[in-house]
């Protein structure tokens, strides 16, 4: 594999050319955060972060997602879904977000193929920046999504001397490169030297030594241990965990009409939520606070590898820094490890 | 875009019939052109029932794969979608999505006793299995339907009963509570399965009903010696999509959308509590 590098001023360069071409999406600064935003040319850019407040998720699930428009009274479709058309570049993506892309590809794949989530995926260039100081709540490397290039990158940057060594991951990627060859020249042999020691750095300086090997198998064995009635008085169901999530996936659907016209929309829902798994008549398989916080732990950590063969924990930490009531996750981790 | 498989097919409600007090049995046609290929159904599934301007619910088919184009949902009134349904008239356009779910083990059937135990609207799903004149079973073993309901008016398919019997099957009711005219068992459905004429090593259950009847029932099954293997219970969940995106069905590494909704015991037992009502 052909290794790249990228100077800071031309990786601006870059974005300005891209910028007036397409559709650029990276992290920006706003109020005390960062978010992802569609940025007009480089200035705004900001790769000096460690997480943004919403993962970039919102890119490929928007929160809230038009699926199809219709006639009431005759049931004739009128449009379907509210995606544009067009080639996205998302970039600034940390590991952790770029991993849960890959968890959120085997969900949306499969038997039936969801079209919305897929054609976002499709036309959308992932451009990802490898971590340079994690936070406190950081512990991607327990589960390998982490700091350093996330598997849902179609391009890997990170940070050595005043640019970037870049590593193509994808067809896609390569493709890119070639086409813009002229802000990038390959690597040379001192660059990746000390991109080896920048990435064991950053790893080296991760907190936690958590483990995640087993975990599944020791969750299914504990299903009706009293911890978890003990955790959940904690929780206040507010299920920002669920919001701020990059692999958070579930979503509600809802019915908009005006006039003749109906909308079916879907917006992300939260398993934490008192109507999530209530039935029309009122029964409801997980009634309490403390099923639902189960739920959601054991989601994660024990039925997603089951069905879909990968923890849907990719160790970014945001639900550990905005839970107001100081559930921890790793702490769940922890106990089961 | 591919054919996308959340946008639902236009049907058209062609018959409305009250089958209970709080229930109603709609045959629907899907306009779709080749709707055999693309409604074609197995005893046990469930499609995704649009009410325009309203929503879309599952609904469980209750009429016989042999008689597509048209299906049947029996709907009893309980929620949003299902309420604007009971308003709807013959002619309004529905959408449908589906089928979705594994169905009934039916290949896994033949040659051997099949007992079906329903409870309440839980009927709907297991009719479509039941011999008609049109349609026998076509194999060896007996067919024996176990129906409970909280009171007799609340009995779904009655004018049927006869020409299930008349094809072979027997028909055993009780009821919750009697009333006037009703001169049958009262008692709880499971209080049918004692004295059953089946050979029970050979025998498959198949039970549809609240979750406490399952409960109930699964639990009595295996005491008289139905194997784990051979009881099936088909399971409810609130769900969104019907096709394992939407993660509401998603408990113990299953969907119940594409796994389900029917489990055998041995499944349910391996599944954490919430999931089954076993």
């Amino acid at each position: 594999m052909t290794s790249f590098y990228i100077t800071e001023s031309s990786l601006k360069r870059l974005v300005d050319q891209l910028a007036k071409e397409q559709t650029v999406v990276a992290p920006v600064r706003e109020g005390s955060g960062f978010s992802f935003k569609r940025i007009a040319d480089s200035k705004g850019l900001c790769l000096d972060f460690t997480n943004s407040t919403i993962p970039p998720k919102s890119v490929m699930l928007p929160q809230l997602e038009e699926l199809f428009t219709y006639e009431i009274k005759s049931g004739k479709l009128k449009t379907e879904g509210s995606a544009g058309g067009g080639t996205v570049t998302l970039m600034g993506v940390r590991p952790c977000d770029s991993s849960a892309f890959s968890i959120l590809d085997r969900v949306m794949g499969g038997e039936y193929v969801d079209p919305y989530y897929s054609k976002n995926r499709e036309r959308t260039l992932v451009l990802g920046v490898s971590c340079t100081k994690p936070e406190s709540t950081c512990f991607c490397n327990v589960f390998g999504t982490g700091p350093v290039e996330g598997s849902g990158d179609d391009i890997s940057l990170t940070k050595v001397d005043s640019g970037y060594v870049t590593r193509p991951k994808t067809e896609r990627g390569r493709e890119f490169i070639k086409k813009h060859a002229e802000y990038f020249r390959e690597a040379t042999k001192k660059e990746l030297e000390l991109f080896e020691r920048e990435s064991d750095r950053v790893s080296k300086s991760m907190e936690t030594k958590l483990k995640s090997e087993g975990l599944p198998d020791r969750m299914s064995r504990a299903f009706d241990d009293p911890y978890w009635q003990e955790l959940s008085r904690r929780c206040i169901e507010c299920g920002v965990c669920s919001f701020v999530c990059p692999t958070c996936y579930c979503f509600d659907v809802a019915e908009e009409v005006n006039g003749n016209q109906g909308k079916r929309s879907r917006g992300w829902d939260t398993c934490q939520s008192c109507k999530f798994s209530k039935m029309a008549g009122g029964l409801d398989p997980r009634p309490t606070m403390s099923d639902r916080l189960k739920h959601r732990f054991y989601h994660k950590l024990q039925y997603m590898p089951v069905t879909f063969g990968a923890v849907s924990c990719v160790g970014c930490g945001r639900c550990v820094s905005r839970c107001p009531s100081n559930v921890d996750i790793r702490e769940v981790i922890a106990k089961w490890q | 875009m591919a054919v996308n498989p959340y946008v639902p097919a236009r049907a058209i409600i062609e018959e409305i019939k009250d089958e209970t007090s709080d229930t109603k049995t709609f045959t629907i046609r899907p306009e779709v052109r080749d709707a055999k290929s693309r409604f074609a159904f197995r005893p046990g599934q469930f499609m995704q029932l649009t009410v325009f301007g309203v929503g879309e619910a599952p609904i469980s088919v209750c009429s016989s794969p042999q008689d597509v184009p048209s299906i049947q949902m029996s709907i009893r009134r309980i929620g949003t979608v299902t309420e604007a349904m009971h308003d709807a008239r013959a002619g309004d356009v529905v959408g449908l999505r589906g089928p979705y779910g594994n169905g009934w083990p039916v290949e896994k059937l033949k040659g051997r006793d099949v007992v079906l135990v329903a409870g309440g609207i839980g009927m709907a799903p297991l009719r479509p299995l039941m011999p008609t004149s049109r349609n026998g079973m076509g194999k060896s073993g007996s067919t024996t339907l176990c129906y409970g309901a909280r009171n007799p008016s609340l009995l779904m398919y009655r004018s049927e009963f006869s020409e299930w019997t008349e094809s072979g099957a027997s028909v055993r009711l009780t009821v919750d509570q009697g009333e006037a005219g009703w001169d049958g068992r009262v008692g709880v459905v499971t209080s049918l399965l004692d004295d059953l004429e089946v050979d029970k090593v050979n025998a498959t259950a198949l039970i549809c009903g609240p979750p406490v009847m399952i409960k109930f029932t699964t639990r009595k099954l295996a005491q008289l010696g139905y194997g784990q293997d051979n009881i099936y219970a088909s399971l409810e969940s609130m769900m969104r999509c019907g096709i394992g995106k939407c993660g509401h069905c998603h408990f113990g590494g299953k969907h119940v959308c594409l796994d389900g909704p029917v489990f055998s015991y041995s499944e349910m037992l391996g599944l954490p509590k919430g999931f089954a009502p076993i």
